[in-house]
């Protein structure tokens, strides 16, 4: 049972409250919203001072950027699995390689190391003499995990028995002011929750990442293949649908169209069956209608159909409508909506919810919108059609933690926005006005015919009054067939007949907004990760984006090893099982030891597996290109592709095993280079970033500072070779500390 | 005809289904050859490669085997 506190709640008079916010905007717009605030310091990060105009009460907001903690395994041996064991940890003590993956994926993650440091210490530092605790993260799973664990982990807080939930779906001053008289004592069930699943993608993901590298590398090099809970099974879809294309046998059928005339008014009519399996049937009846001049109409019917407005946005709707609309991908979306939340002009953008409830305040909203002079037409028109009659048409989806997406009617920023926030900005505001306008009505006509004895239909659809389709005009409306009036036994003009052949066509790829609607069908992923585990595919190197959504020879590759050896992993009824079990920890219906230890134990029996086919995996994930029938051919492709791969380069001894040579690779996923170890097959991990551009050769010479071999990168300008730029590769070399170092061991001579 | 054992999977697919299309081909054409069949696949941008690919093999297959 929930229980409201409000400004009476006496242990909050003296000392302050440290408020936790998840970013620094919403942190500065809670401040301003409690009263006037002053923006301090502590450690060079951001804070705010405010005693509260409402209820005279100290408040320090602080903030996070996104989450500060994640898990890592705590024996940092990245050649061994099975990882059952998993801490968390500030992201600045994780490897550098899995931050820098976490921020290319565009996750709510911390920035550099050292700013993640600094940021948990300040917090620690402003949570020592704080008397009480608000966590006003987002409102979500993922924004009570961020919260719990800066509150367990930088607070000290193991309990949280005392810290005050803050909820809100916008942040205007009002809601906010709402939420901070109102705070709730908190619920750890949505945090627990969410720390199961990150515990559960972490182990599922490391697990079979190490699982696979290891059966590729052992027989051609070091190569990382890496794959996800989620991202199984949604590769398996686009590799499924990519099957269906490329093994497709088409099937012809013929269809028959009149061009008919009446009263200067052109239309047309298809034969009644749209597809004539045979040609000779085809022939004989276009041979029989083309010699006729009229039509007789046997019968016409007209009635008029509503169309009511589409539903309010949910995440996924709206990811899948500015796609059809202009091709955003869902990420672009959802990091959109997020900025626009941020400003407080939309309300919060992870829901599933359809619906918008009156508490939101319709009224002010929309003369909130009328000020915009983007939107100001629109209302006049809204006022006209409705009135006071503010009843807006609700979707079937709910979502307990906040309602459909709305605009707030904020005007402040709305007129300044960059590309991507003005068109979903748009999207938001229009489909929200829409909710609340008329019914369209089409007037729908059909028509039968009679050609030479045989049936042929007409049918049109004509807008006749555009209702929600002036405030949201995406979609096609009425068709191109306009009828004219006809009646029945009245005779038409025949212009000419059209027979065609045709073709069944192949199943079409997936777009992203499909594969989106795919995955929310089969219920895998979350509102809020659905879009990162595609953006995921694509970085990894899994899924191309050419004449729609299409997997590389590698996705394909891993999907047919996986289905060959381990099916589980692709499966999308395993991973669907497991999201329900979290709803059920969010809902109080089962405890994070039960489903992480029968996770932990299906992994376990799905890694022995693979262990015991680690051989044959690796045979088929180092395969170029499907298994073909002409494997001669197969042989040279990738013969052909040994030729034209750039030729390693060796750098030097490998400081750590001291066995083997550091060279510099390329990885065949990503394209990116990096130094690793000859020694590699026998257990040296030894391994260091190298820069994406300029030729990488010897320095022929060893850090003064740690041992490593330094190199030489060369750029080029216009073909001529620039100075050399010398560096030791070593990523914790004390070398990287110092700033502003001058190199002075430029090598004059280039070619060495 | 051929043994579907010399195909690998997804190639067998695509011979299952390049068999079972067969007859609606001869109920569209009215009769038409497995050669002519295999021809259209070939030239058709709605076959699949790899159907294509099978359709290549089955024609070659085909010729072969009618030489003296």
């Amino acid at each position: 049972m929930t229980e409201y506190y409000g400004p009476s709640f006496n242990s909050l008079r003296s000392g302050y409250t440290l408020v936790v916010t998840e970013k620094p905007d919403a942190a500065r717009r809670i401040a301003a919203a409690l009263g006037k605030f002053s923006k301090l310091e502590k450690e060079r990060v951001e804070y705010y001072d405010v005693v509260s105009a409402f209820d005279g009460k100290r408040y320090l907001v602080c903030s996070a950027a996104g989450h500060l903690y994640g898990l890592a395994d705590p024996e940092k041996n990245r050649g061994i699995y099975p990882v059952l064991d998993v801490e968390w940890f500030p992201l600045s003590s994780i490897s550098m390689s899995r931050k820098r993956s976490a921020r290319a994926m565009g996750k709510r993650t911390g920035q550099e190391g050292f700013y993640v440091s600094r940021r948990i210490h300040a917090i620690s530092n402003l949570a020592r003499n704080a008397n009480s605790f608000v966590q006003a993260c987002d409102y979500d799973i993922e924004g009570e995990t961020i919260g719990f664990n800066i509150l367990e982990f930088a607070c000290g807080m193991k309990s949280q028995t005392n810290v005050l939930r803050a909820r809100f779906s916008t942040l205007t001053e009002g809601e906010i002011r709402s939420a901070f008289s109102n705070l709730e004592i908190m619920d750890r069930k949505l945090a627990t929750a969410g720390r199961a699943r990150h515990v559960i993608d972490f182990l599922w993901g490391v697990n079979f990442s190490r699982a696979l590298t290891e059966a590729v590398s052992s027989l051609s090099g070091y190569r990382m293949i890496t794959i996800g809970r989620v991202q199984g099974p949604t590769l398996a879809f686009v590799v499924d649908r990519e099957i269906s294309i490329l093994t497709h046998v088409p099937v012809p059928y013929w269809s028959l169209v009149s061009k008919l005339e009446k009263d200067g008014v052109e239309f047309s009519a298809r034969y009644i069956d749209p597809r004539i399996e045979e040609k000779n049937r085809a022939e004989e009846i276009y041979s029989a209608v083309s010699k006729e001049e009229s039509a007789e109409v046997n019968s016409v019917t007209k009635s008029k159909r509503f169309q009511p407005p589409p539903y309010p946005f949910n995440l996924g709707d709206l990811q899948k409508e500015a796609f059809r609309i202009y091709k955003l991908s869902p990420s672009v979306v959802l990091a959109a909506a997020e900025k626009l939340y941020l400003k407080a002009l939309i309300s919060y953008p992870r829901t599933d919810s359809q619906k918008l409830p009156p508490s939101i305040g319709y009224p002010d909203i929309i003369d909130g919108l009328a000020k915009n002079r983007s939107y100001a037409r629109l209302v006049a028109d809204l006022r006209r059609e409705v009135g006071d009659r503010l009843v807006p048409r609700q979707g079937p989806s709910n979502d307990p933690a906040h309602p459909a997406i709305y605009p707030t009617g904020e005007s402040s920023g709305a007129d300044n926005l960059d590309h991507a926030p003005s068109l979903v900005y748009d999207l938001v505001a229009r489909r929200f006005l829409s909710a609340f306008a008329r019914d369209a009505i089409f007037e729908e006509s059909e028509a039968l015919l009679d050609i030479a004895g045989y049936k042929f239909v007409s049918s049109g659809s004509n807008l006749i009054s555009s209702g929600w389709t002036g405030f949201y005009p995406y979609y096609k409306m009425g068709s191109e067939n306009k009828l004219p009036e006809l009646r029945e036994s009245e005779g038409v003009k025949v212009l000419a007949v059209e027979l065609s052949e045709k073709r069944e066509e192949r199943p079409s790829r997936y777009s992203q907004g499909s594969l989106l609607s795919k995955m929310e069908s089969e219920g895998i992923g979350t509102k809020a990760t659905r879009a990162e585990t595609i953006s995921t595919l694509f970085m990894r190197g899994y899924l191309d984006q050419s004449e729609g959504v299409k997997p590389t020879e590698v996705g394909m590759n891993l999907v047919e090893a996986m289905r060959l050896y381990c099916p589980t992993i692709i499966s999308p009824k395993m991973t669907e099982q497991v999201e329900e079990e979290i709803d059920r920890i969010a809902k109080g219906e089962n405890s994070e030891v039960s489903i992480l230890a029968a996770t932990t134990q299906s992994l376990c029996d799905v890694l022995t597996q693979l262990m015991e086919r680690e051989k044959d995996l690796g045979a088929i994930l180092n395969q170029i290109g499907p298994t073909s029938a002409r494997k001669s051919e197969t042989r040279e492709r990738t013969k052909r592709a040994a030729r034209s791969a750039p030729q390693s380069v060796e750098i030097g001894n490998c400081p750590v095993c001291k066995k083997g040579k550091l060279i510099a690779i390329r990885s065949f996923k990503t394209g990116k280079r990096f130094l690793g170890c000859s020694a590699y097959r026998s257990g040296c991990r030894a391994s260091a970033p190298l820069p994406g551009r300029g030729s990488i050769k010897s320095a022929n010479a060893n850090c003064p500072s740690c041992g490593w071999p330094e190199i030489l990168v060369i750029f080029t300008d216009r073909g001529r070779a620039r100075s050399p730029w010398k560096l030791c590769p070593n990523v914790g070399c004390n070398t990287k500390r110092t700033r502003g170092a001058s190199n002075d061991s430029i090598s004059k001579d280039i070619s060495g | 005809m051929t043994s579907d054992s010399e195909y690998c999977g997804y190639h067998r697919s695509s011979y299952t289904e390049i068999l079972e299309k067969f007859p609606r081909w001869e109920k569209a054409y009215g009769k038409i050859s497995w050669e002519r069949y295999l021809e259209s696949l070939l030239k058709l941008g709605e076959t699949g490669e790899w159907a294509k690919e099978v359709a290549a093999h089955e024609l070659s297959k085909a010729a072969s085997n009618s030489r003296p």
